[in-house]
């Protein structure tokens, strides 16, 4: 009986140090479902929205790597449209439309055909489509 | 947002009800047991099986199928009066559940939910496996209308069971849209149901509702809903399937058992090692008993074990762990050393207290001070033996890895455990206060 009282009081006390932790978070509630989505993709969840309404279904590219999560989410939410997450580097020949999240490029084979809130869609300019 | 927040009840209403009339129908013999966690546990199940099913045929679902099928669960309310009665018996009979013995309970498990729930709704799901592999394979599923051979390999890795994806995805239809914010109702639901478990098989024993602290106050359990982090896992799933599983496996409804075990392992391979020992010890553990041996529930384990592996083998998904390259790991990884540092992190994660309080003490204080009881039970020495096929599943795996074994530990430890923590402590509450005289009761 002592054990499991012990244990019951203790993982209040430890549950209770948690939640209060955690409710720091409860802040974002009252917003509104878009801005707590904007909030944590950081501007991706609307940008996928746009990239949808302006590339084709069998659109094929490249995606740049930039921050973890929101590099996955954009190249998930663009399916079916497929494009390969690829690091920064010279080769991107074989890139049809090549995306860049948070991050102009300068390189001169770009051709800059979008901008959304920062985050820019080029096209090779040595590809033929 | 209304109207989502409304599709989404809705979602998790016809869970339940698909849940209800596969228990009614299938296997309590048209006697309705009115048990919010196996319906939900088995709608989510059948809907994911159901939905790999017609990916063998690849057929192709939509928006407005899933909503007829889904009034097509519905309809035994209209064609058959036995269960209506039944049905509308219970749920006119709920408010008798708030009386003087129940209130504190209900007033705390409410307060929880409140806050659980405005913790979890303060965000949407935001972690790196959620997004990459779960509702990544989600999000495909539903715009391809199911799963084919193409698109299942997509997600990586390939070799990662489907059953939550499914789920998510057939919330998808019923939203009409991807949503990483309602689809949080899923496991939200689930936690509820775990904990609403937990509380009505220790209620009638000694201390119970300390034993229901011990569980819904742990952090890691609650928090892997309220953290954006671990939300949009697999984990608490596979959790609330192998405590289900132990309850049954606790009460000898072993059929319930298979299913619950099945179904765990249809949501992450971390589950087999327990479908596997259940399906090779079945003859050795239903033998002793006084019952007849249970055939059923034998039958049922190896059907899901095979339905799984033939799925794996029919969409071509490998294994990461099995497609390895043995001479290298057998020859370059001292398997002592390895197993060694796997049980010392083992040990390290069953003393955090701030992920388990000290639920992992309590169960390890039971479990050895009464080791006599576990031996002399063939129930609870099932249970623990399916556990350490577990723990053994566990470890073997951080063996064959093909990651960094330190690194892997590190980042997945916690997770694993949350799998085994709800049935072990359910095992520790059975062993101090003894097990239910007769069979399974449900309330």
């Amino acid at each position: 009986m002592i054990v499991v009282t012990w244990a019951a009081l203790l993982v209040l006390f430890v549950a209770s140090g948690s939640i209060i932790g955690d409710f720091s978070q409860g802040v974002d509630f009252w917003q509104s479902i878009d801005k707590k989505l904007d909030i944590e993709t950081k501007g991706q969840a609307a940008y996928a929205i746009h990239l949808k309404k302006i590339l084709p279904e069998n659109a094929q590219g490249c995606l740049y790597f930039s921050l973890d999560i929101q590099t996955w989410y954009l190249q998930n939410q663009l399916y079916p449209r497929r494009f390969n997450v690829i690091e920064d580097g010279p080769v991107i020949q074989n890139c049809g439309f090549l995306i860049s999240q948070f991050r102009k490029r300068t390189n001169p084979n770009l051709e800059e055909l979008d901008n959304f809130g920062g985050n820019y869609l080029y096209r090779i300019k040595s590809n033929v489509f | 947002m209304f109207f989502d927040l409304l599709l989404s009840i809705f979602a998790i209403l016809a869970f339940l009800q698909t849940g209800l009339i596969c228990d009614y129908y299938m296997f309590a013999g048209r006697r309705l047991r009115f048990d919010l966690a196996i319906f939900l546990a088995l709608g989510i199940g059948f809907v994911a099986v159901f939905q790999m099913a017609l990916g063998f045929f690849e057929i192709p679902l939509n928006r407005f199928l899933v909503i007829v099928l889904t009034f097509g669960a519905f309809l035994p309310y209209v064609l058959d009066g036995q269960l209506r009665k039944q049905v509308f018996g219970v749920l006119f009979g709920l408010g008798k559940i708030i009386n003087r013995n129940n209130f504190l309970v209900i007033l705390i498990f409410s307060v929880f939910a409140i806050v659980v729930g405005f913790i979890t709704f303060s965000h949407p799901v935001w972690g790196y496996d959620a997004i990459q592999r779960w509702l990544a394979k989600a999000y495909i599923f539903w715009v391809d209308g199911g799963i084919n051979k193409t698109n299942i390999l997509m997600a990586s890795p390939a070799d990662d069971p489907n059953l939550w994806p499914l789920t998510a995805s057939w919330f998808y239809y019923f939203l009409g849209k991807a949503d990483l914010f309602w689809i949080q109702v899923i496991p939200f639901s689930v936690l509820l149901c775990l904990v609403g478990k937990f509380w009505l098989m220790v209620k009638r024993g000694k201390l119970g509702l300390l034993w229901l602290f011990i569980l819904m106050f742990t952090p890691f359990l609650w928090q892997t809903v309220t953290l954006m982090a671990y939300s949009g896992n697999a984990d608490l799933l596979v959790s609330f399937y192998l405590l289900l599983a132990f309850g049954a496996l606790f009460s000898q409804e072993f059929v319930y058992a298979a299913i619950f075990l099945g179904l765990g392992a249809l949501t992450k391979n971390d589950a087999l090692p327990a479908l596997v020992a259940f399906c090779i010890l079945m003859p050795v553990f239903g033998r002793r008993s006084k019952q007849k041996f249970p055939i059923v529930a034998f039958a049922v384990g190896w059907g899901f074990l095979l339905f799984n592996l033939g799925f794996k083998y029919y969409f071509s998904l490998g294994s990461r762990y099995l497609e390895n390259d043995w001479n290298l790991v057998l020859g370059k990884r001292p398997i002592f050393e390895y197993t060694k540092y796997s049980l010392q992190s083992f040990r390290e994660e069953f003393r955090h207290v701030d992920h388990w309080g000290i639920g992992f003490l309590v169960i390890g204080y039971f479990i050895l001070s009464r080791i006599g009881r576990v031996l002399k039970n063939r129930v609870l020495l099932f249970g623990l033996v399916l556990i350490l096929a577990q723990i053994a599943g566990y470890i073997w795996t951080y063996y064959v890895t093909q990651e960094d074994q330190a690194s892997q530990i590190a980042t997945s430890i916690y997770r694993l455990v949350l799998q085994i923590y709800p049935a072990l402590l359910l095992l520790a509450f059975f062993l101090y206060s003894g097990l239910p005289k007769s069979g399974h009761r449900r309330e």
